[in-house]
């Protein structure tokens, strides 16, 4: 995964255990700041690497740390430099889902290094969306539950989200969304 | 062949088309152009809404011929924006197909645009995102950057920062004194460098510990620092030595009164933990312009002059002068003549070591001398030490071992010949083995040579000095420690080092007539000797009533001015060959006082 992952991973550790505390994991789990830079692309096991010592640090569990992770993610991205993508990508959580894989794709453009998911809404209606999520990456369900329930937090609205099956052309997730918005 | 499109479909694909009649006034848009825009752009006149950038010269609508490329711009806020098409003439209406253009403005604009704005098949959204993930990557670098340079200076203040006394340390004091050099170039202004080093301090750190010393320390620091010329820089240069770099001073008497009182500052004990420690401290100045005119000469010069203080009594302080000047120059000028001397001008004198029991000479120690053509007869403490701090020894120790061993060579096999070696030559292994080839080259049986070394020699390298020892004893070389009892006198060495002869120093033979400490001491030695079963050579025996003495003490080997002086071997020769004879040697250096006892024979 590229480096600004590891930097959103890194930035949520820093915001739960403090700089003192990050220094201490980086020398403890012998991870290095090279491996921190937004630009670069690292084998998915240097990211996991990162995962797991941050997961053991904590004392949370790795499906709850990455669910953790996802919806974090969303937050950091869309504050960061890179939030503009976040406006391009539409309005609302309906359009964004919608317009993710071309967003996505443009990315690559840019990040060709970039192993990009796919995302395609199976199902819409007033108060749920099923999303079928493919990917070469195994084991990452828990983040993108974690990064759908971000979304639904960045606009504005109530819902959960729940991983409904796994197929064996993908991961089908239901975005059930509440309140008054879900019915409009 | 034409295609129709569902309008939904057409409008997904071409979300800035705008489509208008002969007149100009805009049929209807498509919904990135209505959004940009405002729904109420349709019924406007095109040319009052957008501007024709190219082709050239468009007044009307007419003069936008059919299946041209175009490119148009219309004010949004505060910025220009561009789209570019494609004409296309219809029975009653003209349709421009308009995409959006990447630059920058569209950039900016990007913060309007959604995906909806884009046709599925523009590569310009691509465009625009790989500007905004390189902008992002930008400001996220610029951001890298700034942490790096506050870390940076956090580092460099560190780098610079003595951690136990606060003070600038040498690498910020080196630093300080570079500018203030410059400044000083500038302005035309004088400035002085003070050297400060603690007298005592050693002890403190024996006596009490290395906590104990770090607290004096950071006491001397406070001390030093207090209420100095303005502008004064403080520094630790490392250990027990600090630096001053005093602006505006350069005057004798203001030196030496600033010098009395940083000294004067060190009266009072220092408090520590532990207990009291009483310490002192010598101060070297050196200023510029007048003592020199570069940092290093400066630091050199200051350093000098802290010499000379602490040689003096300690405790005061010692301003460069010309005279200091003129001794380094000399000091220089001997280097260069020494580093250019010819063999010839080094030789050897040996010095006879006798037997006590009964004035038997058993061998003789070489002693180096250099005559230079120039500054004549130099004494061999000093051309030694300097040769060794220059780089020299080494050539020298080997050129002087050679003709030892070839003087040594004519005199008969029951004399031994003792060498000094210095500590350079047994700092290497290179060097002790150039040294065991010399050896083994000459032909000279080993079991009559010794090696002379001090405890100084083995104290800077001990396990390399080990090794040096051992290779040469293996070859059945002896070993001397000499000069023993003025160094730390370690009993260690005895059993540590391949030591076969102990030389008391001639210090001791000096006082041992008059104090029976001495005498006590030198008696402790000699049994400690005889009890380990090597041997023991007092040194610096100059009257009979000491050698007379030595022997009531047991002192097995004697050695001085006494029995004779340092001679040529020439004179070595003829003195031996008298002695051969069984006439009396008539020797010049030999008190005739001795060759008239016999004290001077070859052992049978």
């Amino acid at each position: 995964m590229y480096g600004m992952v590891h930097n959103a991973a890194r930035n949520m550790a820093v915001d739960a255990l403090g700089n003192d505390e990050w220094a201490l994991l980086l020398k403890t789990y012998k991870l290095s700041p090279d491996q921190f830079i937004s630009n670069n692309n690292y084998s998915d096991a240097v990211t996991f690497e990162i995962v797991d010592a941050i997961s053991e640090r904590l004392g949370v569990g790795t499906n709850d740390l990455l669910r953790a992770f996802g919806r974090y993610w969303i937050e950091y991205a869309a504050t960061s430099p890179f939030g503009v993508m976040f406006r391009v990508g539409g309005q609302d959580i309906r359009s964004f889902l919608r317009n993710l894989n071309r967003m996505h794709a443009s990315i690559h453009a840019t990040m060709p290094g970039s192993r990009m998911p796919s995302f395609e809404v199976l199902l819409e209606t007033n108060s749920r969306i099923d999303v079928l999520y493919v990917s070469e990456r195994i084991g990452l369900e828990a983040f993108v539950e974690g990064l759908f329930s971000g979304l639904l937090h960045h606009f504005g609205e109530n819902g959960e989200v729940a991983h409904l099956e796994s197929r064996t052309d993908g991961d089908v997730f239901s975005i059930l969304l509440s309140g008054p918005r879900a019915a409009a | 062949m034409p295609v129709t499109l569902p309008s939904a479909h057409f409008e997904r694909l071409f979300p800035g088309y705008v489509r208008f009649d002969e007149t100009g006034k805009i049929l209807s848009a498509g919904s990135s152009l209505r959004r940009l825009l405002g729904e109420q752009i349709c019924g406007q006149n095109f040319l009052n809404t957008f501007e024709v950038e190219t082709p050239r010269r468009v007044s009307t609508v007419d003069l936008l011929t059919d299946e041209r490329e175009v490119t148009v711009k219309f004010q949004l806020s505060s910025f220009e924006y561009r789209m570019r098409g494609f004409v296309l003439r219809e029975k009653e209406s003209i349709l421009l197909l308009l995409g959006h253009i990447p630059d920058t403005d569209a950039a900016q604009g990007a913060s309007f645009l959604t995906m909806a704005d884009f046709s599925p098949a523009d590569g310009c959204l691509d465009l625009l995102v790989a500007n905004e993930v390189r902008q992002g990557l930008l400001q996220e670098t610029k951001a890298l950057v700034a942490e790096l340079k506050e870390r940076t200076a956090e580092a460099e203040e560190l780098a610079n920062l003595d951690q136990l006394t606060g003070l600038i340390n040498r690498r910020g004091f080196l630093r300080k004194l570079d500018e203030m050099l410059q400044e000083a170039r500038l302005a035309d202004k004088p400035f002085t460098v003070g050297l400060i080093d603690l007298d005592g301090f050693k002890a403190v750190n024996d006596v009490f510990g290395h906590a104990a010393g770090d607290q004096v320390l950071e006491q001397s620091g406070a001390r030093i620092r207090g209420d100095l010329v303005k502008g004064t820089i403080v520094g630790r240069m490392g250990g027990d030595e600090f630096g001053l770099i005093i602006p505006g001073v350069s005057s004798e008497e203001a030196l030496q009164e600033l010098g009395s009182v940083v000294c004067g500052r060190f009266a009072e004990p220092f408090l520590i933990r532990e207990g009291v420690a009483r310490i002192g401290a010598s101060i070297g100045f050196a200023s510029f312009p007048n003592g020199a005119e570069s940092a290093g000469a400066l630091m050199e010069y200051a350093d000098y002059a802290l010499y000379h203080a602490k040689q003096e009594k300690g405790g005061n302080s010692v301003i460069f002068t010309a005279d200091h000047q003129r001794n380094i120059r000399h000091r220089l000028k001997m280097e260069r003549l020494l580093m250019e001397a010819d063999d010839d001008e080094f030789y050897l004198v040996y010095q006879p070591i006798i037997r006590s029991e009964d004035g038997t000479m058993i061998g003789l120690e070489a002693l180096a001398r250099w005559t230079s053509p120039v500054l004549g007869e130099i004494g061999p403490d000093t051309f030694i030490r300097l040769a060794e701090q220059s780089g020299h020894v080494a050539r020298l120790t080997l050129l002087l071992l050679k003709k030892a061993l070839r003087d040594a060579l004519t005199w008969p096999t029951d004399l031994s010949l003792s060498f000094n070696l210095s500590a350079i030559d047994l700092a290497s292994a290179e060097a002790a083995k150039k040294i065991a080839y010399v050896v083994a080259a000459s032909g000279f049986a080993t079991e009559r040579l010794q090696f002379e070394i001090t405890e100084t020699a083995m104290l800077r390298d001990i396990r390399r000095a080990q090794e040096s020892l051992a290779m040469f004893t293996s070859m059945g070389i002896r070993i001397a420690l000499d000069d023993f009892g003025t160094g730390y006198s370690s009993l260690n060495y005895l059993w540590q080092m391949p030591i076969d002869r102990l030389k008391i120093d001639c210090s001791f033979t000096q006082e041992i007539e008059l104090r029976k400490d001495v005498r006590n001491i030198v008696q402790s030695v000699i049994t400690l000797c005889r009890d380990l079963g090597i041997d023991c050579v007092v040194e610096g025996v100059s009257s009979n009533r000491q050698a007379a003495l030595l022997k009531r003490m047991r002192a097995p080997l004697q050695q001085g001015f006494y029995f004779s002086e340092p001679m040529r071997s020439d004179e070595v020769l003829a003195m031996i060959g008298a002695d051969n004879s069984g006439r009396p040697v008539s020797l010049p250096l030999v008190p005739a006082a001795i060759i008239k006892a016999g004290a001077l024979r070859r052992s049978a």
